[in-house]
């Protein structure tokens, strides 16, 4: 006879184990951690200080799941004695072996491990150690240990890092940053963001968006890598170890969100950049990726998942809209955790009965985020400024610039230009982060509400009345933009940065003739550029001119009258030499002597000037 | 390309078949010297019209028949009936009378008359005098499925050939061997309820059942019969699941409700040998598979042969400590002992190794959630049972569950989910009888009614009806009064009293 034994049914059991996908999920984790050690020590951030900062990374993953450990051992500790109640103590041996399967099938250290990752470089030892105590002991093992806890345990200890050390989390060791690449205090990107401006637009500008998508930059540890992200993620999807209705919903409802907002704002097709620079920064990939699917603190159906899901997305772009707080992310995700248990009462029907049900439910909240992200947009919309309408035979072309001034922030512009060499209308497609949109129709461009800009943008913003010569950008300085009365920043110098650049592009079309004329006794010297195109003249830049009149060269060259002499009239001068649009023919200069009423012996030098211009110009060719 | 679920719960998932080798070895034919036929009845009732000790008995000589359903039993061999023992009954679970028949291994056989006359009520009777059981391993009778109330539309007839609990074999190697049986019985069956069509429902990674299933269809055109290829998953056999996979069909409690009618391929088979020859059913192929048998293997016995004499003499257990389970080992309850009688509907037995499996916490995956077939959240259910609220089991529909074993078959953690949702079910049935509602349910059926006041508002009245209600209003205007009145009598009689 063999002897039975009785055990309950399915007698056949699923290969899976929670213990394998738990260390599969670490693997995949370090795997990121790998990448910002590696990071470190090649980054071009600071030569001198990369070894240290490797070493640095390394060393706060290794203390945090050393930390979790430990919070473990010492809160576990009384397994030890468990048994003396029946009075009759375990073997040591099996008493010790219990006790550390506890301290390994608690997985802690995978907790350890993320929150590591979501702090800053600059972050010391003792604040991460405060963090992980109280997120693994208070926060996971007092409420039940593994499968127990309400909240997502690593978030919590990166918001009580946030809360209580704000100050110490530096993207950098020592007591300054190296290079302007590093933020400035707090971790990830959002708590750079200062003000509401953020949500639309280019955002957070000093970094690009190539270099956002591959982590090339400074945050927190594990925030940065995208790319890295996104392909762990679809591995994890793939071996089922999180659910994809999670991330999917998320990014789709966050993505979906930031673009209406943009587009309704008038952003046009940056809108699609837009909205992925917001889904980088702020840790809203990892959160989605890492911790939004955490099982325990998620929803156990897959429609209370999605509807946890799209509500982290809704609460993370309120946070970030209107209440400018960094960790938008780590904040929606502790709401929604403590959300979970009436998600899971609500939906507790049976999954397959009542779709329709189901589906009215998962599409409300995707429904208000696009409405929220339509209406804020809307309200936030900005009319691009109507041009000047150019007189004469002026052809009109748009160039498109960006620039990036660590200094002066970052400005996307498509500058109208004429032939006439003026700028007709610059529109703003994304800017830095101090800027507001409407500050460009003379509105305030800063935060700063005493800041007046009205001077800054008659001088040099194109209106529908008056285009603006080349000229004033080409002379304008920092200091120029200092000496304007009213507050002008450092930012909107980028601005005048960036239309330089647009003209200079301009320019390059144009043969350009550098010509040094010497004047006579009686005629003026200038020097100065020559802009030749099809044996027109267009524009004249002159540098230096022995001159004697009563406007400046500028005005000189826009049609004032450069004598003080009252009866002269320079107008037929202007008219005549100074070009209105469609360029002035080398043979009105060529043999020209000063005949014209109204030219004076400044004029002829002037016509000399062009003429020497003009010989050299058909020498070289 | 497996079926995408968005929202709703996968229903199933690939297991393991185990069905290597044993289903393609010969069946083995073994007549035991002993068989043993219970006694009782599935409630554990005694059989009336019983036989004696002593009595010599044929095969198909009448036991005794069974009181639940008014069933004849069998005897499966020839011989004398040499005392009633007390055995374990796999379906009434404790050890029950049961007749034991010496086989003088002759076989000498009475037979029911045949299928004269294809009335419904001839086949029906005729179902139920041969004692025809669902062999999938339900044992429901057939003839009940068969006695459509009038006004039940069917239209089709399902064949269930999926059988896809692991291990278990029965139905691909007898179904494919008697085939021909089958084809037998489905022009009748499917006149007598007017089915447009047969439906048979098959495993695609069965070859040999595919094809002999498409002979068959070949030789009998006049059947209007149609082979549906399912896919190898887990619990792919369940009536609710093939009903839902080949006809996109749902249904409440019967099937006879979406106009389906679904057999066990091997109870169609019996019951084409019942029509063509009268034979009753006796004989039976059960699978013996799994680690600790040394052999596994089919074998062809009469009923009521003793499970452990079957694996002893065809060699012997593989391990001293085994496990033996009635059935498959998804839905398959371990029993104690391995003197166990094979019954009319037993499908085979799976003996496994012990082993033990250490549950880590449940960590809400609902990995349980995505795949119940039934849609119902087990670990909400569990997490319900464990703080002992049964009313909330009870809102979550725990009475549904069908105890598939699938739930406990992919938690991660290990964790008997199944075993704590029948818990669950067995608490709530004993709750909530019919008519017992909870809380919630009578909240709900407030609010529609309710409803229905506030949508009988705006209906449209009959004078009938109008009068009606100013007649109850007047009542109420006359018993407010009538109160009024009382009450100031009362007062009056008090200061009176005073
Ligand atoms: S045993 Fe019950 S609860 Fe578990 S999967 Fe099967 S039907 Fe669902
Ligand atoms: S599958 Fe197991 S661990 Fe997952 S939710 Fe269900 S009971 Fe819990």
């Amino acid at each position: 006879m063999v002897k039975t034994a009785i055990q309950n049914s399915p007698h056949l059991r699923g290969k899976n184990s929670t213990f394998k996908m738990m260390m599969e999920f670490l693997i995949v984790v370090s795997i990121l951690w790998v990448c910002s050690i590696i990071y470190y020590f090649v980054g071009d951030f600071a030569n001198y200080y990369s070894v240290q900062y490797g070493l640095k990374a390394i060393g706060m993953g290794v203390s945090c799941v050393l930390f979790a450990f430990i919070t473990d051992a010492i809160f576990y500790l009384p397994i030890f004695w468990k048994d003396e109640k029946r009075l009759k103590l375990a073997k040591g041996e099996t008493r010790v072996k219990s006790y550390f399967k506890k301290l390994i099938f608690n997985y802690s250290y995978v907790t350890g491990l993320l929150i590591a990752l979501l702090f800053p470089i600059g972050t010391p030892v003792y604040v991460l150690f405060v963090c992980t105590f109280i997120s693994v002991f208070i926060f996971k093992n007092l409420f039940g240990g593994f499968g127990a806890n309400i909240f997502n345990p690593a978030i919590i200890g990166r918001v009580i890092g946030q809360i209580a050390f704000a100050g110490q989390l530096k993207t950098y060791l020592g007591e300054n940053a190296p290079t302007s690449e590093f933020l400035n205090s707090g971790a990830s990107l959002t708590s750079q963001f200062a003000g509401t401006s953020n949500s639309i637009g280019y955002g957070f500008s000093q970094i690009s968006t190539l270099n956002l998508f591959i982590g090339n930059y400074v945050g927190t540890l594990g925030e940065t890598f995208a790319i890295v992200i996104i392909i762990l993620a679809v591995y994890l999807m793939v071996r089922k170890i999180i659910d994809w209705r999670v991330v999917l919903s998320f990014v789709v409802t966050f993505y979906l969100t930031y673009f209406l907002i943009n587009l309704c704002s008038g952003k046009g097709v940056n809108s699609f950049e837009n909205a992925f620079r917001q889904l980088c920064v702020g840790g809203a990939l990892f959160g989605a990726v890492f911790c939004l699917t955490d099982p325990v603190t998620s929803p156990v159906n897959r429609t209370g998942k999605i509807i946890f899901a799209t509500g982290s997305a809704l609460i993370t772009i309120v946070i970030r809209i209107f209440a400018s707080a960094p960790e938008g992310m780590a904040y929606s995700i502790l709401v929604m955790n403590m959300l979970v248990p009436m998600i899971d009462y609500f939906t507790s029907e049976r999954t397959n009965k009542h779709m329709w049900k189901k589906y009215t439910a998962i599409s409300i909240i995707p429904a208000a985020s696009i409405i929220l992200g339509c209406s804020y947009g809307g309200v936030n919309y900005v009319a691009p400024v109507k041009p000047v309408t150019p007189t004469g035979d002026v052809v009109l072309s748009k160039i498109k610039v960006s620039n990036n001034y660590a200094d002066y922030g970052h400005y996307e512009l498509n500058v109208t230009v004429g032939t006439d060499f003026k700028v007709y209308q610059i529109e703003i497609l994304t800017h830095s982060y101090t800027l507001e949109d409407s500050w460009i129709q003379g509105g305030s461009h800063s935060h700063v509400m005493e800041t007046d800009f009205t001077e800054f943008v008659n001088t040099y913003i194109p209106t529908a009345s008056k285009a603006i010569s080349f000229a004033t950008y080409d002379n304008c300085s920092l200091s120029d933009i200092n000496n304007i009365q009213s507050n002008s920043t450092e930012a909107t110098y980028g601005l005048v940065l960036a239309v330089q650049k647009a003209i200079n592009e301009y320019k390059a079309e144009y043969t350009k003739i550098t010509v040094d004329h010497k004047g006579t006794q009686y005629f003026d010297s200038f020097s100065g550029n020559v802009y030749i195109n099809d044996d027109k003249v267009y524009y004249t830049e002159i540098t230096d001119a022995s001159i004697e009149m009563d406007c400046t060269i500028d005005e000189f060259l826009n049609g004032g009258s450069h004598t003080t002499d009252t009866s002269v009239d320079s107008t037929e001068f202007s008219e005549r030499y100074i070009n209105r649009g469609d360029g002035i023919p080398f043979s009105v200069f060529e043999g020209t002597k000063v005949t014209v009423a109204g030219a004076t012996i400044t004029s002829s030098g002037y016509i000399d000037f062009v003429n020497e211009a003009i010989q050299q110009y058909k020498a070289s060719k | 390309m497996p079926k995408f679920h968005f929202l709703a719960t996968d229903g199933m998932t690939k297991i393991d078949g185990h069905k290597y080798p044993h289903c393609d070895t010969p069946i083995i034919k073994y007549d035991p010297d002993k068989v043993y036929i219970q006694a009782v009845d599935n409630k554990g009732l005694p059989l009336s019209e019983m036989v004696k000790v002593n009595d010599t008995v044929c095969v198909g000589t009448v036991l005794g028949i069974r009181n639940d359903f008014n069933l004849p039993v069998y005897s499966s061999v020839s011989g004398k009936v040499v005392a009633i023992e007390k055995k374990t009954s796999t379906t009434v679970g404790r050890l029950v009378d049961h007749f034991v028949i010496e086989n003088d291994k002759k076989y000498t056989k009475v037979n029911l008359p045949k299928l004269t006359s294809r009335t419904k009520e001839a086949v029906v009777d005729l179902l139920k005098k041969g004692s025809i059981v669902g062999l999938g391993g339900a044992g429901f009778p057939t003839f009940i499925k068969y006695n459509v109330k009038p006004g039940t539309v069917i239209d089709t007839i399902l064949v269930n050939a999926v059988e896809c609990e692991p291990y278990l074999t029965t139905d691909y190697v007898e179904g494919a061997r008697s085939v021909n049986d089958m084809f037998y019985a489905l022009p009748i069956l499917m006149e007598i309820v007017e089915a447009k069509q047969a439906i048979i429902a098959c495993k695609e990674n069965k070859k040999h059942l595919i094809d002999a299933i498409k002979n068959a269809i070949n030789e009998h055109k006049e059947v209007n019969a149609k082979l549906v290829l399912v896919k190898d998953r887990y619990p792919m056999g369940f009536e609710r699941t093939l009903i839902r996979e080949v006809l996109k069909r749902e249904y409440e409690v019967l099937p006879s409700e979406c106009h389906v009618i679904e057999n066990n391929i091997q109870t169609l088979e019996a019951a084409g040998r019942l029509f063509r020859d009268g034979e009753v059913i006796t004989r039976r192929v059960i699978t013996i598979a799994g680690e600790a048998v040394a052999t596994p293997n089919n074998y062809d016995v009469p009923v009521g042969t003793m499970l452990n004499d079957i694996v002893v003499n065809n060699g012997g257990y593989s391990c001293e400590e085994v496990k033996v389970i009635n059935g498959g080992p998804m839905c398959g309850k371990a029993v104690l002992t391995t003197e166990i009688p094979v019954l009319l509907q037993t499908g085979g037995f799976t003996i496994l190794h012990r082993y033990d499996i250490k549950a880590e916490p449940c960590w809400k995956c609902g990995a349980c959630v995505d795949h119940c077939p039934m849609g119902l959240q087990p670990v909400q259910i569990q997490m319900a049972i464990n703080r002992g609220d049964v009313e909330r089991c009870h809102d979550l529909q725990v009475e549904k569950c069908v105890e598939c074993g699938l739930c406990s078959f992919v938690c991660p953690s290990h964790i008997d989910v199944s075993a704590n949702v029948s818990k669950a079910k067995l608490m709530a049935r004993l709750k909530f009888k019919p008519g017992v509602k909870s809380q919630k349910e009578e909240q709900r059926e407030k609010i529609k009614a309710s409803l229905q006041k506030f949508k009988d508002l705006f209906k449209k009245k009959t004078p009938e009806e109008k009068k009606l209600i100013e007649e109850k209003k007047k009542e109420a205007k006359e018993a407010k009064l009538r109160s009024k009145q009382q009450k100031q009598e009362v007062k009056q009689t008090e200061k009176e009293g005073n």
